[in-house]
């Protein structure tokens, strides 16, 4: 047995050698006619194989469509009590679509530029080109998979894609290395189909769909399985509030020259020091940079060794909430409520990013709160 | 958009079942196949992947009658799946109600939110305002642990305030009462001032009187005669049967009316895809029957069968001339459907509420 077909979803599996005979047929079924293509699609309009791609369209999108346009036709013959119907699509220009069922499990989608050659490939097809096509579709084997991996190069997968990927991976792996009970029967079943809509993302190179799917499913385990129990808030709260600050800084470093900035910063440090004695400790992490979150909570968890880091990263998000506060206060007067919102808005996403983290630390929808968009 | 027939009394309205996939929209239709008396229902048509996913849509047909008038919901579902967008927004096509089914999961929160976002996006392509729309929510898998609560679902999904129902669509919880909302409200929005007008050209209701009824089926019935065909039916692209004239191979004439419609639809989306020109007509072809489909006006195509084997190129120039007939027909009709409209809605008042009533609402 050669090697598998690599793409996703498609209803059958085919040898390498099967795929040959497949490309053979295709380009026989078209040969000698000009810019003709033929594409090999399943019943649920994934792409099989293609000849002679046809260019400058947008090929899932007419898979989908002449596979939904096929079901259709099929349902119209056994309405109307005929075996099985061929479809033709005449144009105003010339142009042809063919479509021809091959073993009730695949569809031809030919596309010829000429009506003439509808009869000739009609007569290949009735002849040595679909008898072959037939025979391969109709020896293929079921998928060994419902999902199998998807057709997608690991270097074409964006960054922040592999990183969401990478996380949720290394947390099943640690379900998987827990003590047994973990896997309930519920969690298995969400498990397999959320495994499934991510490869379909991939496959399909939806790359927000695939974030949104790893963090749904992250999501998912810390409500269900508790598996984000222990998260050290260290690892979380400061790293959240430097990504956060980063942000508010870009946004107010283009509107406030640097050394008004530094006055401002120093100015809202000593504001929210007031209040938030045990976080605004040390000075000493301000800089013409804006304030080192990391370093001012490593500076508060120092000073009080007997702190509680929970407790404190309550008290770190209030003091951060603030400050950030003040530095959309200056985003607002500079620019106005309109560019305010729109950061608040990039903002929120970056609080979003960390929720399966304040989630156990019963800090999910209290970051955040302080700075909601301005009516 | 609905069709309504004068003379015979019929009035078909097409409500859509829009959400994200697995959601519960196939299970809600099933769940009323399953459970509406025979004779309020016709065939329910699924097409599906063989991973039984919804691949182009549900059709479910449910008909009633009232104070001598016939009712046809035709009750379709959109395709949740990503991969199936440019299926999904040929199946709105000229809805007259929608139902937004959302996956009470938190988990699913954003999908939900994605799948109204692009509905919003279908729908203005297609210059309507999904405002305009009678629309409901139902809020289903309210049997689900860590669901989000509905004050919140409602702040989130449904700013605008449409009604809304809790629902468990494998139970049956909330599906009726969302099917007979939404068809009271499809009814309303045909009798409210300027309702239709405000609708999108696409969306807009056709009102077919006794005497266009006879002249559309003359300009088939010749159609039939000078090409030697067996029959031949005039369909809406929102799945409407607006004329048939001869022998047509079903007796199920609103299964026949979805399918064509989507099928000719698809094709046409196909064809516009490839070639980005003008599409002439489909032709499918079987050993006894066959059948082409070419485009009338904007929202209009003809179906001619004729017998299997024989080249559809011979009576080309028919084809031609009974298309510009019947699209000078429409025409008029478009024309005068707004004003019929106004004085069918005295009569179609009293019948709303009724009609509903048939189908075990409040009277």
């Amino acid at each position: 047995m050669g090697m598998l077909n690599q793409d996703s979803n498609i209803a059958f599996t085919l040898t390498q050698n099967q795929r040959g005979q497949i490309m053979r047929s295709l380009a026989l079924a078209i040969s000698g006619m000009p810019a003709a293509s033929a594409i090999l699609i399943d019943h649920a309009g994934r792409i099989v194989e293609e000849a002679s791609r046809p260019t400058g369209v947008n090929l899932p999108a007419i898979s989908a469509l002449a596979a939904g346009c096929y079901a259709t036709t099929h349902e119209l013959a056994k309405t109307v009590g005929q075996p099985e119907y061929t479809l033709l699509f005449q144009h105003d220009n010339g142009q042809q679509v063919y479509i021809w069922p091959v073993a009730e499990r695949a569809l031809l989608v030919a596309l010829l530029n000429n009506s003439l050659y509808v009869p000739e490939l009609e007569k290949r097809l009735a002849g040595e080109a679909g008898k072959e096509l037939l025979a391969v579709i109709a020896a293929a084997q079921e998928p060994a998979k419902l999902v199998p991996p998807p057709k997608v190069v690991l270097a074409e997968i964006p960054a922040e894609v592999r990183r969401h990927t990478r996380d949720l991976a290394t947390l099943l792996m640690d379900l998987q290395n827990r003590p047994g009970g973990t896997f309930t029967g519920d969690a298995s079943r969400y498990l397999l189909s959320s495994r499934d809509e991510l490869v379909r993302a991939l496959g399909r190179s939806d790359w927000k769909a695939a974030i949104e799917i790893c963090v749904g499913t992250r999501t998912w385990l810390s409500h269900n399985l508790g598996v984000l129990e222990g998260v050290e808030p260290g690892k979380v709260v400061p790293v959240l509030y430097a990504e956060l600050l980063a942000g508010l800084h870009q946004a107010v470093s283009g509107s406030v020259a640097p050394d008004r900035l530094e006055q401002l910063y120093r100015k809202f440090y000593s504001l929210s020091a007031r209040k938030w004695k045990r976080v605004f400790i040390s000075e000493s992490c301000l800089s013409p940079a804006g304030l080192d979150a990391a370093a001012l909570w490593k500076a508060g968890v120092s000073a009080d060794p007997a702190i509680d880091a929970n407790m404190f990263a309550g008290e770190f998000v209030g003091g951060m909430d603030d400050l950030v506060r003040e530095l959309l206060r200056v985003v607002y007067l500079a620019k106005g409520s309109d560019a305010r919102n729109m950061l608040v808005r990039d903002l929120a996403k970056i609080v979003e990013k960390y929720r399966d983290w304040l989630l156990p630390l019963g800090l999910d929808g209290v970051a955040g709160r302080n700075w909601m968009p301005l009516a | 958009m609905a069709i309504i027939h004068e003379e015979a009394k019929e009035i078909t309205c097409k409500v859509v079942y829009h959400g994200t996939g697995m959601c519960g929209k196939t299970t809600s239709l099933m769940y009323l196949n399953g459970h509406l008396p025979a004779s309020q229902r016709g065939r329910f048509i699924s097409l599906e992947t063989p991973t039984e996913r919804t691949l182009y849509f549900d059709f479910l047909p449910v008909i009633t009658e009232a104070r001598g008038y016939k009712f046809r919901y035709l009750l379709f579902t959109t395709p949740g799946q990503d991969y199936y967008e440019a299926s999904r927004k040929l199946v709105l096509k000229g809805a007259d109600g929608l139902v937004l089914v959302v996956d009470s999961h938190r988990t699913r929160l954003q999908e939900n939110m994605s799948s109204f976002q692009l509905l919003n996006k279908n729908l203005a392509e297609m210059d309507q305002k999904p405002e305009l729309l009678p629309t409901v929510f139902q809020y289903n898998k309210r049997d689900l642990a860590d669901i989000i609560p509905l004050d919140e679902a409602e702040k989130r999904f449904n700013p605008r305030g449409f009604a809304s129902f809790p629902a468990i669509a494998r139970t049956g919880q909330g599906v009726y009462e969302t099917f007979l909302t939404v068809a009271r409200k499809s009814l309303a929005k045909l009798t409210a001032p300027d309702g239709e007008a405000r609708m999108g050209p696409l969306f807009r209701s056709t009102v077919l009187s006794a005497e266009d009824d006879a002249s559309l089926a003359a300009l088939l019935e010749r159609l039939n005669r000078d090409s030697g065909s067996f029959g031949s039916m005039l369909v809406d692209e929102s799945s409407g049967t607006l004329a048939r004239f001869g022998e047509i191979p079903a007796k199920d004439f609103e299964s026949m009316g979805a399918l064509l419609a989507c099928n000719f639809t698809a094709a046409q989306e196909l064809s516009f895809n490839l070639s980005r020109t003008g599409f002439t007509g489909i032709i499918q072809k079987g050993p006894e029957w066959s059948m082409m489909a070419t485009r009338v006006d904007a929202r209009r195509f003809l179906v001619v069968f004729y017998p299997g084997g024989r080249d559809p190129m011979q009576f080309r120039a028919i084809l031609a001339t009974a298309r510009r007939g019947l699209a000078k027909a429409l025409e008029g009709v478009d024309s005068r459907s707004q004003g019929r409209l106004k004085a069918f809605a005295q009569v179609f008042t009293s019948v709303n509420r009724i009609a509903v009533a048939g189908l075990g609402g409040q009277a």
